[in-house]
């Protein structure tokens, strides 16, 4: 460890000073992603708990998909909002931690575990409740009576001021009225009998959210977009006059 | 940011085939011009010259023909001569009469072409001459093996030919062509009226000799390292009520952010595809504080662009963007540098420059989402300090303390992942996805309130407004 030296110079001196582990348990090396990396979808409680689907990705380190009614085809997330009860989970050395977040439209389970230890330290920290923000993976389960049970994995959790807060609500927000948009073109395109050139940009729309509803179009039998709306509103009017006061 | 300064100092000098010394030329030359990595602005200014030479007058071989205009036999002076118009770069025309230009070399290289006649070969100098109203080609037919003529070099040129490519004007020195060396004083004095007044949206990379009347947005001082010597500069953002561009004064003008100044001389070039305004201690500021650009404000309050949009079309210039910093890449927080061209070491060594001693310095590179998409945010170390909430000398106390340099990229990671940031600085696309090279952090505005409002009146504000 005398290479901690800053000031001298020899060919070990600097190898203690790039650190070549990453602190979150990933692998060293160049920084590059091996694959591009998944957007985390901002999606409201409402949205991904009203989802009764999922795709399983293939090979050792495939990631599940959870599609939305919305036509959002979800491998990673970010959600804002207040983390309820926290409880210790499961027996043995390495703990699962396990909370709700509730935001404006609803609530969903969120645990975090020994692959992200820095989220599981936030939770057997917090005192509950407490805003936060999460980004991690959705999971579906089927649970008794066969009622699908989607939760999130988290990978970072963090806590969150209320200016942060709002903006990521309106973010949200901004991105669920034009998964609304969007699903209502598709269908009234496909009613048309008109179909769509995935390699044609739709004004207005991004490519990634195309791309993706039109690899869910047709799953659900009855999306009815509108309906996730007011829910959508709600959050928004909060906002302003949460503002205001 | 190892490559900040990359067009600067990557481009090549281009300089004479053969350099001979003359009358102590050579050592004046050697500060500046002939070093390979002076950028070309900080060329443009160097030290006075003194010394003539004079273009031999051999026959013009391969050469174009020889002009209309009446000849002046080459050596004579030309002093007094009443046929002689002393011309600005910008205002040559086409077949005009003799006329005289003085101006600096920006670029020249000597190479060889065939004759047309096809007797051999013939030498020709050809590069970029400014006098700071205009930027134009030259081509130096058979020019002197004595001469040095290299970047920064100052030319009285006269009566050479003007000729026409593709609706740009060029100047070919032939036989009937006096060139001489001429010192910095001797460069035009451009008269207020002269320079072209422009606004922020119309700038056009190679135009010269500008007027600007624009707000300081921010500005910082740098230091540039230019061979063995440091050179102060100054750099920041420019705006008016039309658009915001980068700057950068290659000698610390008085700018500081806020100011409201017009500018007399600007310059704009081109620097990995955007714009930037270039000053020198040619360009004259003067103070505007009444002015209603005082208004103009920065980038703070803007919403923020989209990530998914910046991968989908290639932007040009700043943008603000906002997102949540999900993951710190390798290396980061306290790295080493090569002292010769900056990259971060690896192990102790640099991949050009083999085992050297390091010298330390703090960085950043964050993955930032924003929902519509993904970046890697390259941090240079002011802002690094900023997120860090500590300096260089306190980050390398505390990897002395733990023994351990990746103590300062595990504190980065405590203190900004899953941390909401804004960042300013310019995105550019790469095989492995965007990345954004950041010159600003800002404070996360309160625009929530005011796009919750927007959104509930307009439902149709949430598609996205692509750019036509
Ligand atoms: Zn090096």
């Amino acid at each position: 460890m005398t290479s901690m030296q800053p000031s001298s110079g020899g060919p070990n001196a600097p190898a203690g000073g790039t650190a070549e582990t990453r602190p979150d348990g990933g692998r060293p090396g160049d920084g590059r992603p091996t694959r591009p990396r998944e957007v985390a979808w901002r999606i409201f409680a409402h949205e991904l708990t009203s989802s009764s689907l999922q795709e399983r990705g293939e090979g050792e380190k495939a990631t599940t998909h959870v599609l939305t009614p919305l036509g959002a085809r979800v491998g990673r997330l970010l959600m804002v909002g207040s983390l309820g009860q926290i409880e210790r989970v499961g027996e043995g050395p390495i703990p699962l931690w396990r909370s709700r977040l509730s935001d404006p439209t609803g609530g969903v389970s969120v645990t975090a575990g020994s692959y992200h230890p820095r989220a599981a330290a936030f939770l057997a920290q917090a005192k509950a409740p407490v805003r936060a923000v999460v980004v991690g993976k959705p999971h579906l389960f089927v649970g008794r009576e066969g009622v699908p049970v989607v939760s999130v994995r988290a990978e970072v959790i963090a806590p969150v001021g209320p200016l942060e807060e709002r903006a990521w609500v309106v973010e949200t927000a901004r991105e669920t009225l034009r998964r609304i948009a969007l699903s209502v073109e598709l269908a009234s395109r496909s009613s048309e009998g008109a179909t769509l050139d995935p390699a044609r940009p739709l004004p207005g729309f991004p490519r990634r959210l195309v791309a993706s509803a039109v690899a869910v179009r047709g799953r659900y039998p009855a999306p009815e977009p509108e309906r996730f709306r007011a829910p959508v509103l709600t959050a928004l009017r909060a906002v302003v006059s949460s503002a205001a006061s | 940011m190892e490559n900040e300064m990359g067009p600067y100092a990557e481009e090549p000098v281009g300089v004479t085939g053969e350099r001979v010394g003359r009358h102590g030329l050579a050592k004046e030359t050697e500060n500046y011009g002939a070093h390979p990595r002076v950028s070309p602005e900080v060329g443009r200014s160097g030290p006075p010259r003194s010394h003539a030479a004079r273009a031999p007058g051999s026959a013009e071989a391969g050469a174009p023909r020889a002009d209309p205009t009446p000849a002046t036999s080459p050596g004579a002076s030309m002093e007094g001569s009443p046929t002689i118009e002393e011309r600005r770069l910008r205002d040559i025309q086409e077949g005009s009469t003799p006329i005289r230009c003085t101006a600096r070399v920006l670029s020249a290289e000597l190479r060889e072409v065939p004759k047309k006649d096809g007797s051999g070969r013939v030498k020709v100098l050809s590069g970029l001459l400014s006098d700071g109203s205009a930027t134009m080609r030259f081509s130096w037919w058979d020019p002197p093996t004595a001469a040095e003529i290299e970047r920064g070099t100052v030319l009285r040129v006269t009566n050479p030919r003007v000729r026409s490519w593709n609706d740009r004007r060029e100047l070919s020195f032939g036989w009937k062509t006096q060139v001489e060396l001429a010192s910095e004083m001797e460069l035009p004095r451009l008269e207020d009226h002269e320079f072209i007044t422009r606004t922020v949206a119309d700038l056009r990379p190679g135009d010269e000799g500008l007027h600007l009347l624009v707000r300081v947005l921010f500005s910082e001082p740098r230091r540039l390292r230019v061979g063995e010597r440091e050179r102060a500069i100054r750099s920041g953002l420019l705006a008016d009520t039309s658009g915001r561009v980068p700057f950068t004064a290659w000698t610390d003008l008085d700018l500081p952010a806020g100011a409201v100044v017009e500018l007399f001389g600007a310059y704009v070039r081109s620097y990995q595809g955007e714009l930037q305004v270039s000053l020198d201690e040619r360009t004259r500021v003067e103070r505007r504080e009444d002015s209603a650009l005082g208004q103009v404000t920065g980038p703070e309050g803007d919403l923020p662009a989209e990530i998914g949009l910046l991968e989908e079309r290639a932007h040009g210039g700043r943008q603000v963007i906002e997102g949540v910093v999900v993951e710190v890449r390798s290396p980061s927080g306290l790295v080493y540098r090569c002292p010769e061209c900056s990259r971060s070491l690896a192990k102790g060594i640099c991949r050009e420059h083999g085992t050297v001693r390091g010298e330390p310095d703090l960085r950043a590179r964050l993955v930032l989402d924003d929902g519509t998409g993904t970046l890697t945010a390259q941090v240079p170390r002011p802002m690094v300090e900023e997120l860090l909430g500590m300096d260089l000398g306190k980050a390398l106390e505390m990897a002395r303390e733990k023994l351990d340099a990746g103590a300062v990229q595990e504190l980065l990671v405590e203190r900004v992942v899953g941390r909401r940031v804004r960042l300013m600085g310019r995105p550019v696309p790469g095989e492995w996805g965007l990345t954004f090279f950041v010159d600003r952090t800002l404070p996360v505005p309160a625009w929530a309130e005011r796009e919750a409002q927007r959104l509930l009146d307009h439902p149709e504000a949430a598609l996205r407004e692509d750019p036509a």
